[in-house]
């Protein structure tokens, strides 16, 4: 298992920046969102995605998943084509991709580029096995899925087993709300128990972390400057409060 | 810089809340046979979990470091 983070926990913040905070904090997978600090987007020039895309690479951020920001009717061929160019997987919400016509034609333009996809479903055996048998219908090797897992929905404790196996090997990533500097306020809510499965399974997905929502980025801010973490109460204090930078001052 | 190793079991216990960190740990050891192991990762030295260890399982764990920071901790622990 790897660990990621959302651009949602820094989301005014430049991509250098973001990608010392990720050495910082021995974080090797990132999800760029679309519209945040960073800059890229479908739009991008070739050579800005070629930029970021070494950006990534000297920060040891291998694994990376890039959230578009869905139109009603999106042109797939720059989607794709940003994927590819920054080896990035697409996350598409499940809800989305499901209308009639749109996974199929994602597919193609995807196949075309050589982009890769990722599904994202909630945390709900259902929508777990519709988000799997749509991607074994429609691109079983370029797509993969994403669980957006979020403390505060239903107990993780007894989600856990029954989203894993309805989403079987498909499941490339978790997205996890509430963890990181928000942990200790998350307590009993099923995040030990679900890393702890994902463990003995040998999962080798990218656990994404991300803000339970914005509100909470200040937080965010400051854990992603300091070298280390709250730890589990048996280390000696730690005064190095650093405060992560913003692009905007 | 934080890279898994597929097909090993690494428990990441930098994303755990603090009180459940250590029974995930045991609960994931509790779960190992007799030669299995998995990767403890963390963003500190874990030596006090070490003395839990001995004094729940004397005899009965192994404890290997295969990376001493200064960013991660990653500690082989296995049942005998």
């Amino acid at each position: 298992m790897r660990l990621g983070l959302s651009t949602e926990a820094a989301p005014d913040v430049s991509l250098d920046e973001l990608a010392a905070a990720c050495v910082r904090r021995g974080i090797a997978a990132v999800e760029v969102v679309e519209g945040h600090g960073h800059g890229l987007s479908v739009r991008s020039t070739d050579a800005a995605i070629d930029a970021a895309a070494r950006t990534l690479s000297e920060a040891g951020l291998a694994e990376r998943v890039f959230r578009p920001a869905l139109v009603a009717v999106p042109e797939w061929e720059p989607v794709a084509a940003l994927s590819a160019r920054l080896g990035a997987r697409v996350l598409i919400p499940l809800a989305w991709a499901a209308v009639s016509g749109r996974m199929d034609a994602a597919a193609a333009a995807f196949d075309r580029a050589g982009g890769r996809l990722l599904i994202a479903h909630p945390s709900d055996p259902a929508h777990a096995t519709a988000a799997r048998l749509l991607v074994e219908r429609c691109a079983p090797d370029l797509a993969a899925l994403s669980w957006d897992a979020d403390p505060d929905g239903a107990p993780l404790t007894l989600l856990t087993a029954p989203v894993l196996e309805a989403a079987g090997p498909q499941l490339s990533s978790i997205r996890l709300r509430g963890s990181g500097p928000e942990a200790a306020a998350n307590e009993g809510k099923g995040i030990g128990a679900l890393i702890a499965s994902l463990t003995l399974r040998a999962w080798d997905g990218v656990l994404l972390l991300a803000p339970t929502d914005p509100a909470r980025v200040p937080v965010w801010r400051i854990w992603l400057g300091r070298g280390t973490g709250w730890g589990c109460g048996s280390r000696t204090g730690n005064e190095d409060l650093v405060r992560l930078g913003t692009s905007a001052g | 810089m934080t890279t898994g190793t597929p097909g090993r079991r690494e428990l990441d216990v930098r994303v755990i809340p603090p009180r459940e960190k250590h029974p995930a740990i045991f609960t994931t050891f509790d779960a190992l046979a007799a030669g299995e192991s998995f990767v403890l990762v963390n963003d500190h030295d874990p030596f006090p979990l070490r003395y839990q260890f001995e004094a729940e399982h004397p005899d009965g764990f192994e404890w290997q470091y295969l990376e001493r920071g200064p960013v991660v901790w990653r500690v082989l622990i296995g049942r005998r």
